[in-house]
């Protein structure tokens, strides 16, 4: 009787939601999104190393404006990259391509980096790591996509 | 390392209704409470029901937990426990998509409520 009593004062108030769902039923991962993402953020850093010394208000406004790009850009290939990570990949991906934790890892290091200087090599590096998993992904996809670039 | 099973031989345990210890146990804060949205958990949970949740800092395969992701809380049974995070997946498989790798557990699905 308590119980059930306690249990509708409990009732009362709402409970936090938990998903029993998934957040993409669809199925659909493409590493395309990192990379236009990461092609981005190189972008943004070599226009911003070439706007570095100069002291006109447009080059510093324009600066700033490169600094905020380079930094959702960055933000978002690395969301890109972990989403590939958990909820794609499986644990016979990592038995086939055993460097595949690694690779992600150094990548999402790479891209937090890239956020906080600016520095073309190291957004290349991330380009290029995005460039391996993409290899990854469509080899386990067993389909035969080529790398590109948007620029 | 990994722990693991193959939850289709296993059998699941029934998630049992709360008695008064464990409302009072969510009343001094040792139990977290989530009502459940989807499909993924029938046939042992159901949208619009409530679990209990004690919170633990490692789960069992065959565990029925709650995890933190992606800034959401998931309700799904572990399938394996590895050096990357836990594998976890839904019981209906018509309307559920797998999670690898999840880092973060809130606790273990111990009672619904009512």
């Amino acid at each position: 009787m308590i119980t059930k009593v306690l249990t509708k004062i409990i009732k009362q108030t709402d409970a936090p939601v938990a998903f029993a769902h998934c957040d993409g039923p669809c199925g659909v991962y493409d590493p395309a999104s990192a990379r236009i993402a990461a092609e981005a953020v190189l972008s943004m850093s070599k226009k911003m190393e070439g706007l570095a010394d100069s002291t006109d208000i447009h080059d510093k406004n324009n600066f700033a404006r490169y600094a905020n790009i380079k930094e959702e850009q960055a933000k978002l290939a690395k969301d890109e990259v972990l989403v590939l990570w958990t909820d794609y990949f499986k644990p016979e991906h990592l038995e086939k391509y055993p460097d595949l934790h690694d690779l992600i890892w150094q990548t999402t290091k790479l891209l937090s980096k890239a956020k906080q200087h600016v520095d073309p090599a190291v957004a290349q590096e991330a380009l290029d790591n995005i460039q391996k998993i993409h290899d990854i992904f469509w080899e386990s996809k067993g389909k035969d996509v080529a790398w590109y670039t948007a620029s | 390392m990994t722990s693991s099973g193959n939850l289709k031989e296993k059998t699941l345990p029934g998630i049992p209704p709360a008695n008064l210890k464990e409302l009072l146990l969510l009343f001094v804060g040792k139990r977290k409470r989530f009502k459940i949205e989807g499909h993924s958990m029938l046939p042992l949970l159901s949208p619009g029901e409530e679990v209990l949740v004690k919170p633990l800092d490692r789960l069992n395969a065959g565990d029925i937990g709650a995890f933190e992701h992606n800034g959401n809380v998931l309700i799904k049974c572990v399938e394996a426990y590895t050096e990357h995070g836990y594998n976890l997946v839904g019981l209906n498989e018509a309307d559920s998509t797998n999670y690898n790798n999840v880092k973060k557990p809130i606790g273990l699905v111990v009672s619904k409520l009512g």
